[in-house]
């Protein structure tokens, strides 16, 4: 019977704007949703071609004796095994030179996966190192346009001279390789050790790869390999684990778009709840009449839960009609990043978890507004006048457990304690700050002497100050969507503005990284004579951390189950290599945090400085003793300062720098940076030719990269601040309707009294113009001063205010919620006066 | 003459079946002269003042007051003309919840932009009886006296018409009555032509004259 009552009660109208808001919201989820598992299960998926193997245990430096029986009595349980060497190193063709990672592949590689050259086709696993003998080389099609080369050329690499065999066309382990700096040569690996490139302190991966009977098996394995060897410069990863670093930089992007989801999710909730309370306050002489009938309390109000429980379910078959054409846009663009192609189809659970959104979050909304009924007799809801329900601490406090689901569907979404947490706290200090702002704003509208003004600017006056919720509701909802369309325009100014570094007059040409000791006095005397400098050299050292304050720093286990962005990067920083610098002063991009600077006197005991945010991870204190391992030699240091790094100055930095006077034995290597100057070309040539074994990475185009990057990440953000901004559109449009509808009487009142319906629609104008205007401008306000705080916390202070987007949306708020009145209206518009009046809602 | 009303027809249509509400209506109403229309509900009553105020568009007939034809008009002059003639008080009272009682008042003066607005609403308020209810919204008054705030509203522009749809069809029989006696020491005052729709025949035998709506005809009694 409740369920006949419930659909025969339902309005047309607010259905369709209930739903469709609903919709929209859970479409951005959906389609976020979907997108993220599509993207782990195509990772998953091709996994092993990723790593090439099911497990690689990889290090840099060669492994010890002690390590490689190690390794032996675990290989004894894998089908085959493969390894390669991994170093960077400049080549020169013509009057070319560029950066390359060169590979010297061993017998049975690779032992997952395949290769596709150009000529040869597919190579398949295990016959590659076959095919690659002698003098060939195979070389990236990029690459070798850059060089010029041919299949047929011959290339001079290191010490040895090479013949180019074929080009790779397509290689799996480089499906993520955006941000990678440059291309890539195979060879064999005995080759490799010819071109006298794999010097001791040089960038070299020595890396050894598996293939295990059941794949499955492999994450385990790595596990109970892990635990075999404690220093951290070794790293085992199965399959799996490669998969989803290949995909981070993805997963991060799929993190954002999940909060941008969930803005478009919060703004469609504000809007559904606002229909649901504006609805609830018409229908409460039906839920009086109800209760006069002899439904008790619980009766009555299963009615609209049931109503709101058949509207949620219908909202999603359109949110997933909605998140399949979302996904499609997103897949398109993020292709341009990611050219692994992920097979996107949505799954029975994002289906099932959209559904329960839909249905819990909707009815956790309802219940405080049905609760605040029951504080109202029957005779007060049958009275003349809607008055509006009276709100105590217990119907807010029943606002929570709607609050605790968004929390969590933020943290789902965030991956991140941390991100989560900000975006929350954001979401409901805007909350709280505009409702009181508003209050104040309605409260100033009262004193504002209005006798002067025509009638209809009056009147728009009189009713914006003394509607209380109505008015209040809508400001709120309002200034929340211009906050929430605002804040990612200026986030991404701040971004930009950090990447692209303002000062492009002080960034270097290029950056110097792998310059042996032996070789550094060369490198500045030859870049001298082409009347250049090289700047903030930096010796650095590889060391582990052994212990803090005696305890031992251990690796991080893997966790099980749900882990957080925050603990996986702790994991992934715990179970790195340190680069260890020393000098005693401070670079212009570094300043003193804390603590003092170095005293210059030796002690017995090494200070050392540590950046910031790398103590405070490590969870290190002023004073604490840290001990290292450098090749074997114990080395102890107290920290007495923690320094801030602008890692954006694109300098040599490190996180932990010693005081000069205990590193300068120990083996290194040398960083250099050299800036801009007309002979700069001849200065990369001469490096190549002379010291192919140093890498220069030319900083112009590494940050050309990046950008070029992130302006295509942005367009996928761009996507879902497009879906808020609907979302946000389709909210201001219920919130004009339901008003409209509230007040159409008052509409034929005014007709009945005389008035034009020019004076009527100029009132209406006025309010919502007013309404509009100093909530947009406040939303804008706050999403300045939001952007500015967490571009202090996240970008460490650069903040940049992007004017076109905050008066756009001013203007477009102005624009929008006029056309949505007119829209909205129309419906009352067309009646007759005494249609309305003699059936008042 | 006031009010002359000649063959006034309004039909409503149900699908395709056609249902006549008011045929060949005739009336005539002099000037200060106050009139009683009974009938049962649905008879058409609320539809002829609707009619009679520019509310709504007759099928047929014609609609003069002071020999200004009202059937003619489009809406835009029938708005206009409405706020300068007619004064409307409704069962259902449909004051602006958002507004005190002298600025309920006060909106039909605004609107006709009346040079001694504030004098007349306070005045006509005093007359009522709610000098004391002057700030008071609508919520903080009873039925009676908000029907009294919607009589003044009514009156405010010295209207030539004073159109009144059961006006204490919503309040009990005392409160009812307090609020008529207002209501007619008022039109007499002012002697403001009057047509009173109710189904009080207490009331009707106050009025000057009586007529009886049945089956969309209207006759005296």
């Amino acid at each position: 019977m409740l369920l006949r009552h419930a659909w025969k009660e339902l309005e047309k109208k607010f259905s369709i704007l209930f739903v469709l808001n609903l919709a929209l919201g859970l479409s951005g989820l959906l389609a976020v949703e979907t997108y993220r598992a599509s993207l782990k299960s195509s990772l998953q998926e091709n996994a092993q071609n990723i790593l090439g193997a099911d497990l690689a245990i990889s290090a840099r430096r060669p492994f010890t004796q002690n390590e490689i029986e190690i390794i032996s009595e675990f290989q004894k349980n894998t089908l085959s095994n493969s390894e390669f060497i991994e170093t960077y190193s400049m080549i020169q063709s013509n009057k070319e030179s560029r950066l390359v990672l060169l590979k010297g592949i061993g017998a049975n590689f690779p032992v997952r996966g395949f290769i596709e050259l150009h000529k040869k086709g597919v190579i398949e696993s295990g016959k590659a190192s076959a095919i690659l003998t002698d003098n060939k080389i195979w070389i990236e099609s990029p690459l070798a346009e850059q060089l010029n080369l041919d299949i047929g050329s011959s290339l001079k690499i290191g010490d040895k001279v090479f013949i180019v065999d074929d080009f790779i066309t397509s290689d799996p382990t480089q499906s993520f390789r955006s941000l990678t700096l440059s291309g890539r040569i195979f060879m064999s690996l005995e080759n490799l050790y010819h071109t006298k490139l794999i010097r001791p302190e040089s960038t070299v991966s020595f890396v050894k790869v598996y293939k295990i009977q059941n794949y499955l098996e492999a994450q385990p394995l790595a596990d109970q390999w892990s635990q075999k060897f404690t220093d951290p410069s070794i790293r085992i990863r199965a399959a799996s684990d490669a998969a989803s670093d290949s995909g981070r930089m993805l997963s991060y992007l799929a993190d954002f778009l999940g909060l941008s989801a969930l803005v478009a999710l919060f703004l469609s909730s504000l809007g559904a709840a606002y229909l649901f309370r504006t609805w609830l306050l018409k229908r409460t002489k039906v839920f009086a009449i109800h209760q006069v009938l002899g439904f008790s309390y619980k009766q009555a109000i299963s009615i609209p839960i049931i109503q709101i429980t058949l509207l949620s379910l219908l909202a999603v078959p359109l949110s997933y009609s909605l998140a399949f054409l979302e996904i499609r846009l997103i897949n398109l663009l993020i292709q341009s990043i990611n050219p692994m192609n992920i097979n996107i189809s949505i799954a029975p659970i994002s289906i099932l978890i959209t559904l329960l959104i839909s249905i819990l979050g909707s009815t956790l909304l309802s219940v405080p507004f049905l609760f605040s009924l029951r504080t109202q007799n029957p005779k007060e809801l049958l009275s003349n006048f809607i008055s509006e329900p009276k709100w105590n601490i217990i119907t807010l406090l029943l606002f929570i457990p709607a609050l605790i689901l968004f929390a969590l569907l933020s943290l789902y979404e965030a991956q991140s304690y941390r991100i989560a947490g900000v975006f929350l706290a954001s979401l409901l200090f805007s909350s709280a700050f505009f409702f009181g702002a508003g209050y104040a704003f309605l409260s100033l509208l009262k004193k504002v002497p209005t006798v002067k003004f025509a009638w209809p600017i009056r009147q728009a006056f009189l009713y914006l100050s003394r509607s209380g919720h109505r008015s209040l509701a809508a400001f709120s909802a309002i200034a929340i969507g211009v906050l929430l369309l605002n804040l990612l325009p200026q986030l991404r100014a701040s971004l930009s503005a950090e990447i692209e570094n303002p000062d492009q007059k002080n960034l270097p040409a290029f950056f110097l990284f792998d310059i042996q000791q032996d070789q550094i006095d060369e490198v500045i005397r030859l870049v001298k004579e082409k009347k250049s400098k090289l700047e903030n050299i930096s010796p650095m050292v590889r060391a582990r951390l052994l212990s803090i304050n005696d305890e031992e720093f251990e690796r991080k286990k893997r966790a099980e189950g749900f882990q957080t962005r925050e603990e996986e990067n702790e994991a992934r920083f715990r179970n790195r290599g340190f680069n260890l610098s020393y000098r005693n002063n401070l670079r212009s991009s570094e300043s003193i945090h804390s603590g003092v600077e170095f005293n210059h006197s030796k002690e017995e005991i090494a200070q050392i400085s540590l950046e910031q945010r790398f103590a405070k991870r490590l969870n290190i204190n002023l004073g604490d003793i840290l001990k290292f391992d450098i090749q074997g030699v114990e080395l102890q240091g107290r920290v007495v300062n923690f320094r801030t790094v602008k890692w954006t100055s694109f300098q040599p930095n490190f996180f932990v720098l010693f005081q000069e006077g205990f590193l300068e034995d120990a083996p290194q290597i040398f960083l250099g940076s050299i800036m801009r100057s007309k002979e700069i070309e001849e200065i990369r040539f001469e490096l190549s030719r002379l010291y192919p074994n140093i890498s220069v990475i030319d900083l112009k185009s590494t940050i050309e990269k990046g950008l070029d990057l992130l302006s295509k990440m942005q367009w996928c953000l761009n996507l879902m601040s497009i879906i808020v901004l609907f979302t946000g559109f389709v909210v201001l449009l219920s919130i004009a309707n339901q008003q409209s509808e509230l007040r159409a009487w008052e509409v034929s009142l005014l007709q009945s009294l005389g008035a034009h319906k020019k004076q009527i629609f100029i009132q209406r104008s006025v309010e919502f113009s007013l309404l509009c205007f100093c909530a947009g401008l406040l939303g804008s306000g706050l999403s300045i001063f939001l952007s500015w705080i967490i571009s202090w916390i996240f970008f460490e202070g650069t903040f940049v205010i992007a004017f076109t987007p905050l008066a756009l949306s001013v203007a477009l708020t102005l624009i929008l919620g006029n056309l949505v009145l007119t829209l909205g209206s129309s419906d009352s518009w067309r009646k007759q006066p005494n249609e309305v009046l003699n059936n008042p809602s | 003459m006031s009010l002359n009303v000649t063959q006034l027809e309004k039909n409503y249509f149900q699908g395709e079946k056609k249902i006549s509400i008011l045929q060949d209506l005739q009336i005539k109403v002099s000037q200060g002269e106050v009139i009683a229309i009974l009938g049962q509900s649905g008879s058409g009553k609320s539809t002829l003042l609707a009619l009679l105020a520019g509310l709504d568009i007759a099928d047929r007939g014609q609609i003069y007051l002071n020999n200004f034809p009202v059937h003619e008009q489009k809406n835009e002059a029938l708005t206009q003309w409405r706020a300068k003639n007619v004064g409307i008080v409704f069962q259902q009272y449909h004051l602006l919840p958002h507004l005190t009682a002298i600025e309920n008042v006060l909106l039909p003066l605004e609107i006709l932009e009346v040079k001694n607005r504030n004098e007349i609403a306070a005045n006509l308020l005093k007359d009522l009886g709610l000098e004391h209810r002057l700030n008071h919204l609508p919520r903080q008054m009873s039925g009676g006296e908000c029907q009294r705030v919607a009589i003044a509203r009514a009156l405010a522009t010295s209207p030539s018409l004073l159109l009144a749809d059961e006006p204490s069809g919503n309040l009990d029989s005392d409160t009812g009555s307090i609020v008529m006696n207002a209501f007619f020491n008022q039109v007499r005052k002012t002697k403001t032509t009057t047509i009173l729709v109710t189904h009080n025949k207490e009331l009707a035998d106050q009025c000057d004259r009586k007529y009886l709506l049945e089956k969309g005809f209207l006759k005296e009694i």
